[in-house]
């Protein structure tokens, strides 16, 4: 399995320096911070898959924690009921709660109880299902972290620049501002974040995309 | 070794031909009152200069006293706390500011020529 935490701010920060008279690191670097985070929450390009997560009874909502300091949720995208000797079942993401209180088995579909990593399973079980969910979701880097993924350098190096230099040229009254720099750099780095996340929905490698049980749909903006 | 607050107050006197400290022209609380209005000016139009010295939210830069420096304020011999990328920017507003007293005797602008390098240093390349 890849390493997945190879690299650090710092090497960006190096590269830009030239680019950068009179920036302060410290306003730099946050802006750098800034800049993954919106890469990665626009386009939703980080993504791991979260296993054997206990399912309560009723309308108790379910918290994702992926356990990893250096990460943060920032949407669900998929989340099944199974197990490991059966297999898994996707279920049916509902835009919002329903209005008729059901209650069954076993859930077939799940809706957002507070955004961005809570969910509740509908219908609402009866019993603590003893299958274990499984959910896909999209990462951000958490906020103090001074690890970052190794696909940013092996990857999304020029979009992260691009954005990052947009956000500092675009300071106002700074030796380095440059608004008609930063237009043109914010443009690149937004046409990048759709890339990829077109990437992203087609799972890297050109697959088509739809999903099966339960989960025919085609995948919007971000999803 | 880091350079100090009064490292750039003695810097300042090298410039203003000031070395003399049997007989100082320029009192050590008078450039220091200089450099603390300079702190803050260069706060003003560069607040991201003290990003990391900012105390809680306030925009206040820290303020440089001889010792025992209380909340919010820092010893002149402690270490420059801004970048040091905006330690000539600091000894031009020092200069600049004190030479404005000098002026009065003098044709030379020297007062205005350091401040125009502090304002550029500041904001310009």
């Amino acid at each position: 399995m890849a390493v997945e935490y190879t690299e650090v701010f710092d090497t960006i920060l190096q590269d830009t320096i030239t680019e950068l008279p009179g920036a302060l690191r410290a306003v730099a670097k946050r802006e750098l911070r800034l800049t993954l985070r919106e890469f990665f929450e626009k386009s939703h390009a980080w993504i791991t898959t979260v296993e054997n997560i206990a399912l309560p009874s009723g309308s108790t909502p379910v918290q994702i924690d992926d356990a990893d300091a250096n990460t943060e949720i920032i949407a669900i995208l998929k989340v099944s009921i199974g197990n490991d000797t059966d297999g898994y079942n996707e279920l049916a993401p509902m835009p919002e709660q329903p209005n008729r209180v059901e209650t069954g088995d076993k859930p077939w579909a799940w809706y957002m109880s507070s955004n961005p990593d809570e969910f509740v399973q509908y219908p609402f079980p009866t019993n603590a299902p003893t299958d274990v969910g499984r959910a896909v979701v999209a990462l951000i880097p958490a906020f103090d972290t001074e690890q970052l993924p190794r696909q940013i350098t092996l990857k999304y190096y020029e979009a992260i620049v691009n954005g990052f230099l947009a956000r500092m040229y675009a300071h106002p009254n700074k030796p380095y501002s440059a608004p008609a720099a930063a237009g043109g750099k914010r443009q690149a780095f937004v046409t990048a974040m759709g890339y990829y996340a077109a990437q992203r929905k087609q799972g890297y490698n050109g697959a088509p995309n739809w999903r099966f049980p339960h989960g025919w749909r085609i995948a919007k903006a971000g999803q | 070794m880091a350079k100090t607050y009064q490292n750039l107050v003695f810097e300042s006197r090298e410039m203003l031909q000031d070395t003399d400290a049997q007989d100082p022209r320029y009192a050590d609380s008078t450039l220091l009152n200089i450099l603390n209005r300079g702190l803050q000016d260069l706060g003003r139009i560069r607040p991201d200069i003290a990003y990391t010295l900012f105390n809680a939210n306030s925009l206040n830069v820290p303020e440089v006293v001889v010792s025992g420096a209380g909340a919010g304020q820092v010893n002149w011999d402690d270490p420059f706390g801004l970048e040091m990328q905006f330690y000539p920017t600091m000894l031009s507003y020092l200069v600049g500011v004190a030479e404005i007293t000098d002026d009065e005797y003098t044709e030379d602008g020297r007062a205005a020529l350091f401040m125009q390098a502090f304002h550029n240093n500041a904001i310009g390349i």
